[in-house]
């Protein structure tokens, strides 16, 4: 049997199959991690209250639920609750969101925060 | 299209069982392989090296283009059937991107074969492979934007992986 041709050393092709995975890296990670928020709104729902916020202006927003009254900040394109009535606070623990389909929710005061993008479709199964 | 053959023989010429033998023991050793690497404990479950790649690699450079095809074919097909997975949502995912990732190298061997090495061919492939298995996913079963933040996740495995089954694939042309 003889071997057609050795191919052993590095040739230039490989080094652009090689940019080009490294560039698919780079590019779809940056826009994982930066362009998320443009345009982006943020949600409020409550049993007697829903609207809907530009992520980008700085707000405070009270909402009213069962139990009081949870505050839920808008600032430098991030949301978080700074203030609520619950017993555990998990939706304060929960921090600052700044990505489509990220969520905040608070049951015991039945709150739901979430920014939502355009022609964003996400169903249970992704999430 | 392809230089003159390497094992002259043709299958149904005098020396063809010469030919046969070789596609039966490169599957075997593919599907030997590929099961192999599914005993390896993995913290992802689509984390993988793609040896029996490797395999189709060293292929390319002792067989036709058509026989190589019925390789790939009949490795994932066998290796399926003894790994449990033959017709289930994985099977479907690996015939997918066993394939496409076939034609791209074949194209890549045959045409471009001057600027590419068996490295390079072969991250191409793990790419190609993939790329296929995601866009399959998104359009059978999830059907979401979502699942395009997998993509910088799978392209670092599949250069990864690729490189080093590029690398086993020269050793295993370079030392059999």
């Amino acid at each position: 049997m003889t071997v057609k041709k050795k191919r052993t050393r590095l040739r230039p092709g490989d080094c652009a199959i090689v940019a080009i995975a490294v560039s698919l890296i780079v590019v779809f990670s940056c826009r994982y991690f930066f362009a998320s928020s443009g345009g982006a709104r943020i949600e409020i729902t409550a049993p007697s209250y829903d609207d809907s916020f530009s992520l980008e202006e700085n707000r405070v927003v009270d909402v009213s639920g069962p139990l009081g009254i949870t505050r839920v900040v808008i600032r430098d394109g991030e949301v978080w609750v700074s203030e609520s009535p619950c017993k555990q606070k998990i939706c304060v623990k929960m921090g600052h969101k700044h990505r489509v389909g990220d969520q905040i929710i608070c049951i015991p005061n039945r709150v739901l925060v979430e920014i939502v993008g355009k022609g964003e479709q996400v169903d249970g199964i992704a999430r | 299209m392809y230089k003159k053959s390497y094992i002259s023989e043709s299958i149904r010429g005098a020396g063809g069982r010469r030919r046969l033998f070789y596609i039966a023991f490169l599957a075997t050793m593919a599907i030997f392989l590929a099961i192999a690497e599914h005993m390896i404990p993995k913290p992802l479950p689509w984390m993988r090296i793609g040896l029996a790649n490797a395999v189709t690699l060293y292929a390319f450079t002792i067989l036709r283009p058509k026989e190589v095809f019925f390789l790939v074919l009949s490795r994932t097909v066998a290796a399926s059937l003894l790994l449990g997975s033959f017709l289930s949502v994985t099977f479907v995912l690996s015939v997918s991107g066993a394939l496409s990732s076939f034609c791209v190298m074949c194209l890549l061997y045959l045409f471009f074969g001057r600027w590419f090495s068996l490295v390079g061919i072969s991250v191409a492939g793990a790419l190609t492979s993939n790329m296929t298995q995601l866009l399959i996913v998104n359009a059978l079963f999830i059907q979401s934007d979502l699942s395009y933040y997998f993509i910088p996740i799978l392209t670092g495995f599949a250069l990864a992986g690729g490189i080093l089954s590029g690398l086993f694939g020269r050793f295993l042309s370079e030392n059999i």
